[in-house]
């Protein structure tokens, strides 16, 4: 069992580069890398590559929510002039297998539906031909004939369900996928012990990534080498790449996978596998490469990356003293047909399930159950933002009915800063932070008591304002050690999540940088750029990059869980640093002196103390790749080139069910104030005014973190306001399109969202940075549903469900007015 | 006729093919002509990410038909600035960190670009009613909505100085 | 999402366009703007055998006043309608409610007759049209008829127009002088498909109003001005309570649906709350000798 509290001989961390050192480049900026490429339309995305010879295919969608395949009659569809192949579950399943699944016992998902369908939208035949708008003629030729099941809608019927509603028979007779209980310190103690308890019941709907790019993929098969060659906008690739060989029956040096530029992810191509599957399926049977790129309908029904779906029935203990003690919880978690991840989105919530508090012991009792709908993945805060949400709407639960000050409430439970490092109970760890201090600087830049007056002003005029307050953690740099404890059958163990980078540095002093994740949207030219111009103070100008595909692949875990610019800044100074040694090793030759003497400024290896001595890094370059003669003859090697692969910075084995371990230790932490508007007779909701104070550490380029801290915002603005997937109760997803899925445009975003940045320093990572991608979506909802609440104060609504909807807002406001007569 | 000869001008070169009635005047920019630039988001007509000026207006290449713009002037994102001479919106965007992913993008500088003409001095109110047109999903607009305004700065000057 | 096989005719004249209508049997869809058109063909929720692209019969393409009358041509956009001067003067409503169509790309190219024909139940201007009593030209190569609003539009997404035949022009006749006027939908963001609108015109002549035009958006099939909702204000002096009687009209008169968004009883509800703030409004603006459109309020 894991103690919570301080830690007071913290594990020793393998930190070289330090964050109080004077950093010329790292901290500025400057401009990104990667954006001249894009802004004149020369991004390689996945729908741009084109093969000789390439055929296109197009998936026949499932039209019901869970069927059996009674019969396909392709005839039609076949022969259609230009139509290549028609094919169905059965032909696919010949050579390909099942797509990966982390869960164990797995839950078995086919690329091409085999024997049943078990969502609108499962792909139930590929259809390959000359063309995609012929593939789509075809498909719409194709006929099936289904015998109808039970679709199970609703997570709540999935407790009970039973017979033909049951999705996986295979797995046993039930729709509940897991059901585990874990308990974190003394839980039923501090329940006993407790002056109050506050109970709640939470509603977090469905929503999900929806990038503007969807997922695509394009395929090909050499006979020759038996060797699948797939273009794809997937991340780990370089991590578990290996299991789509297997998917394919293939060994893991068949398969080369080529990043392509991701036109955005938000975790829904953390992982992808259905569709480069699909493609390569297409292209051994068709001996032909093959396009497949997901339409939006497509990915909006079966993209394989919907976001979390729960209901909370969640209950806190509050000493005598207001001090929070206990935090228990059962959660239902509607995971959809397939289970590819397990309960990961409920392990990543364990590490930071007391958010910024000092709350002792956690209880959690997690039922996942399946329905018919597209199944869960990534989504921008893996189910993180889910656990933020339930601890800040139970908070303001508490205050409101102790009827405490919100932000005094805060400061009396926070982790204190001279606590750091702070265990929680489920084992892991938070390396450092400010939780009184950035909640301090939001109060100051919102102008909290000139909002206060405001409010009762405008309440007089007969407005509602309201001021919102969620102080949430952003959990960094994900080891994916907690699995071990999340199977019920132990599977899916491992202990690392590195990063690699390789580095050269050419003839002339130009440097390279090789990538073994793709770009995502995020900015990791430019943060591997200004770290090696950094370490050896070249001209970002003179860098490079480019992504390695996995025949060329180190272990690369890629962006996800908020961990990329930490783990690439660790990799390029690790391979920085065997750079250095050697460019000193060869100028101290060319010099004649002792490496130990040599330093590194504007792009010189140089006589310490004198700028300006020595050698440029491209003389040093010319030296060592051209000129081995010049040197005495010992183990120096011609060239300058480093491979380094950064581990994770501080992760322990997981001990028991409950205490995991260290497992995601680099806290971020951030304090959101938005102020809003709410008509309650329409229930509309305008945003006035916000605040975002976030702390990830040292930035390496802050102009990246403020966009990060946007868009996650406004990310959680859709979450919290207009994002659901709607599925009515026959399994039908009602709103399946761009018209019907609300994402926030402008007019839905404040003028400014005003960010300020509270600095603590990782003592872990190099230079200290922190994670920052996952940001503003972790904690924007429950920011907004106190603000909400706070508008609507004199109706005294609670809002419990997100998201608050225009209906949902007035339909509380107006059972509160014919409650008051 | 399921089949139609078209001839547009596109970025001031003329092309000339035979095509289906149906083809989608993106699918014609994209893989008829191999101006990738354009992006696809949804095929619908909302996310704006394949915008494209026809005769000068802003048009959704993806619900419109090649056929529709027989004799148009077409102009796309590659008609802006090239990469070792950006033109002052493409470098607005750039310094301002308009763009993450880059996907919306080619979209967003079409409109502003249109914006732009017809008014080359917007406030901030104008530029946001003409931002509504398109989704981002990286950048929560706060950006694109500096860098319009930076390039009205930039595009200012460089008239000052002409 | 591609459209499926069509035959594509792009007809210069409307002589040309009406003759391709008699000659065409099978089924057809005419294109305009394209913007409500193509998304449907993307889908395949059409699969029409031919396509009628009318975009080039340039001498459609207008909006001009005589007489008193604005009449709006079939291929004129709604940028066109909406910024024409002798519309925001003489009816102001129809700026009003363009704040809500689609955005700047989708009224670049999109046509008012379009819509109007379209007739989608979430549209603004099938609405305004009714309110402002506009008359609808319909053609084909046999004649021409002319139809009041309520004679054009039928249920959800359909009209009256027989196959052969093509919305040429609508015609607003001369508003009422000093009228007031009042458009307000909401939605979920701006800009989007309403989940409620409502709009109303009145003149107010010493402290009573008449010529009461009260109606709704996508709140009850087939549903435009309400004359129930009207009667409870027309030739009555304007106070609160009158205010509230209509509102409670409005309430009981709407037959709104659940959908997605929204269900019915918020729907009903927020009729009554619309018809409250739309009748305060067109009341504070009646008889103010100009309301000056600023398009970009909501938006500031």
């Amino acid at each position: 069992m894991a103690q919570a509290g301080k830690i007071h001989s913290p594990p020793k961390g393998r930190q070289k580069e330090s964050a109080d050192q004077n950093l010329k480049i790292i901290g500025t900026r400057m401009k990104r890398k990667e954006d001249p490429r894009f802004l004149t339309g020369n991004g390689r995305f996945i729908d741009d590559v084109s093969l000789p010879h390439m055929a296109h295919a197009a998936a026949l969608r499932s039209p019901h929510a869970h069927a059996r395949i009674r019969s396909i009659d392709k005839k039609a569809a076949e022969a259609l002039p230009g139509v290549l192949a028609v094919i169905t579950g059965e032909e696919a399943a010949l050579e390909t297998g099942p797509l990966p699944c982390f869960a164990n016992p797995p839950v078995e998902q086919r690329c091409i539906a085999l024997g049943k369908v078990r969502h609108v939208g499962e792909p139930v035949v590929l259809v390959v031909a000359e063309t995609r708008y012929i593939a789509e003629d075809a498909a719409a030729l194709v006929k099936v004939e289904y015998d109808i099941l039970p679709a199970i809608s609703d997570m709540l019927d999935a407790l009970n369900s039973s017979g033909d509603a049951v999705l996986h028979p295979s797995r046993g007779p039930s729709n509940i996928a897991e059901h585990r209980k874990y308990t974190f310190g003394a839980v039923d103690e501090e329940f006993a012990n407790a002056a109050h308890i506050v109970k709640r019941r939470l509603r977090w709907a469905r929503s999900g990534g929806q990038p503007i790019e969807t997922c695509g993929a394009v395929a090909n098969f050499d006979e020759g080498s038996g060797k699948f060659t797939i273009y794809a906008n997937t991340s780990m690739y370089n991590y578990i790449g290996f299991t789509i060989a297997a998917s394919l029956n293939v060994e893991s040096h068949q398969l080369n996978i080529i990043p392509m530029d991701a036109g955005g992810s938000f975790g829904s191509k953390l992982f992808l596998h259905k569709v480069p599957v699909l493609a390569a399926t297409a292209a051994r049977i068709v001996g032909r490469p093959v396009k497949y790129v997901e339409d939006r309908v497509d990915n909006m029904m079966a993209c394989d990356n919907h976001g979390s779906d729960r209901i909370y029935d969640a209950e806190l203990a509050i000493d005598s003293s207001n001090h929070m003690t206990a935090l228990r919880y059962r959660v239902i978690d509607d995971y959809g047909a397939y289970l590819q991840y397990g309960l990961g989105t409920h392990g990543n919530g364990f590490s930071q399930t007391v958010g910024p508090y000092r709350i002792r012991a956690v209880g959690a009792e997690i039922i996942a159950v399946l329905t018919n709908k597209c199944q869960q993945g990534a989504c921008r805060g893996f189910g993180s933002e889910v656990t933020n949400f339930m601890i800040e709407r139970m908070v303001d639960a508490a205050v409101s009915e102790l009827k405490l000050d919100p932000v005094q409430f805060r400061y009396d439970n926070f982790i204190q800063p001279e606590e750091f490092p702070y265990q929680i109970p489920t084992g892991n760890l938070y390396d450092s932070g400010n939780y009184p201090g950035a909640l301090k600087m939001a109060l100051g830049m919102l102008d909290y008591q000139g909002w206060r007056r405001k409010q009762q002003e405008a309440r007089a005029e007969g407005r509602y304002i309201g001021i919102g307050l969620a102080s949430c953690q952003e959990k960094g740099v994900f080891s994916a050690t907690e699995f071990w404890m999340l199977n019920r059958e132990k599977g899916f163990a491992l202990t690392s999540s590195p990063e690699s980078v390789s580095i050269k540095i050419d003839t002339n002093g130009k440097a390279v940088i090789s990538l073994h994740a793709p770009h995502w949207g995020n900015s990791p030219e430019t943060v591997a750029t200004m770290v090696l111009a950094e370490q050896l103070t070249l001209d970002p100008k003179d860098i490079a990059i480019t992504y390695s595909d996995t025949d060329h692949g180190l272990p690369g875990t890629g962006p996800g869980g908020s961990r990329y610019t930490v783990m690439v800044t660790g990799a390029v100074a690790g391979a920085a640093r065997i750079l250095k040694e050697k460019l000193k090793r060869v100028a101290g030759h060319m010099l004649e002196t002792s490496p130990h003497d040599l330093e590194f400024s504007n792009g010189r290896v140089s006589i310490k103390g004198i700028p300006g001595s020595g050698k440029t890094i491209a003389e040093v370059a010319m030296q060592s790749h051209m000129f081995r003669l010049s040197f005495p003859d010992d183990d120096l090697t011609s060239g300058l080139d480093a491979n380094y692969t950064y581990d994770h910075p501080l992760a322990t084995l997981p001990k028991s069910e409950s205490d995991f371990g260290i497992f995601y230790p680099i806290m971020g932490h951030m304090c959101h104030m938005p102020v809003v508007e709410v008509d309650p007779k329409t229930g509309q909701v305008k945003i006035l005014d916000y605040v975002a104070v976030h702390d990830c550490g040292t930035m390496i380029n802050p102009m990246t973190v403020d966009g990060h801290v946007r868009g996650g915002t406004a990310q959680g603005i859709g979450t919290a306001l207009y994002e659901e997937f709607q599925y009515d109760p026959n399994g039908q997803l009602r709103n399946a399109s761009f018209y019907d899925y609300l994402m926030p445009r402008v007019a839905e975003m404040p003028d400014k969202i005003r960010i300020g940045h509270i600095i603590t320093p990782s003592p872990y990572t190099e230079y200290g940075v922190k994670g920052a991608g996952e940001g503003g979506r972790m904690v924007a909802p429950p920011a907004l549903a106190a603000a909400i609440e706070d508008a609507l104060r004199p109706f005294n609504v609670k809002i419990d469900t997100l998201p608050a909807t225009p209906a949902r807002i007035r339909t509380l406001v107006r059972a509160a007015e014919n409650q008051r007569g | 006729m399921k089949e139609r000869d078209i001839q547009v001008t596109v970025n001031g070169r003329n092309a000339k093919k035979r095509i289906e009635a149906r083809m989608l005047l993106s699918d014609f920019i994209r893989h008829e002509l191999g101006l990738t630039g354009t992006h696809v988001g949804c095929e619908n007509g909302v996310c704006g990410a394949c915008t494209i000026l026809v005769d000068g207006t802003a048009v959704r290449s993806c619900c419109t038909l090649a056929v529709q713009t027989e004799g148009c002037h077409i102009e796309t994102i590659e008609s802006l600035g090239r990469v070792n001479k950006l033109s002052p919106l493409q470098q607005a965007f750039w310094e301002k960190h308009g763009l993450q992913c880059g996907f919306c993008t080619p979209g967003m500088l079409m409109i502003m670009t249109e914006l732009l003409r017809q008014n080359p001095n917007p406030d901030r109110a104008q530029i946001r009613e003409r931002l509504n047109d398109n989704l981002c999903r990286c950048t929560g607009y706060e950006d694109i909505i500096s860098s319009v305004e930076r390039a009205v700065e930039l595009m200012r000057a460089e008239r000052g100085v002409q | 999402m591609k459209p499926p096989v069509f035959d594509y005719e792009q007809p210069t004249s409307l002589r040309a366009a009406l003759e391709s209508l008699s000659r065409n049997t099978g089924t057809f869809k005419l294109l305009a703007g394209g913007y409500s058109l193509l998304p449907l063909l993307n889908a395949r929720t059409i699969s029409p055998e031919c396509i009628i692209d009318i975009s080039r019969i340039g001498e459609l393409r207008y909006v001009t006043e005589e007489a008193g009358t604005i009449r709006i041509g079939a291929l004129a956009t709604h940028d066109q309608v909406m910024n024409n001067s002798a519309v925001i003067r003489e009816c102001p409503i129809v700026f009003e409610a363009y704040k809500h169509v689609g955005n700047h790309t989708i009224r670049n190219r999109g046509t008012l007759c379009g819509s109007l024909c379209f007739n989608d139940p979430t549209a603004e201007m099938p609405l305004i049209m009714s309110l402002l009593g506009a008359t609808f030209v319909v053609r084909s190569s046999w004649g021409s008829r002319t139809l009041s609003a309520n004679d054009f539009f039928k249920g959800p997404f359909t009209n009256s127009l027989m196959p052969n035949e093509m919305l040429v022009e609508v015609r607003i006749p001369r508003q009422p002088a000093g009228h007031g006027h009042s458009f307000i939908e909401i939605s979920q963001r701006y800009g989007d498909r309403g989940l409620a609108a409502a709009g109303c015109m009145l003149t107010l002549k010493y402290g009573v109003v008449s010529d009461v035009r009260i109606g709704f958006r996508n709140l009850g099939e087939g549903l435009g001005r309400v004359r129930a909702v009207e009667a409870e204000l027309e030739n009555k002096a304007v106070n609160a309570a009158a205010i509230d009687a209509a509102s409670t009209a409005a309430r009981q008169s709407v037959r709104p649906e659940a959908d997605m968004h929204a269900d019915a009883e918020y729907r009903r509800d927020v009729a009554a709350t619309l018809t409250k703030r739309v009748i305060e409004t067109a009341l504070m603006r009646a008889g103010q000798t100009s309301h000056v459109p600023s398009f970009s309020g909501r938006l500031s």
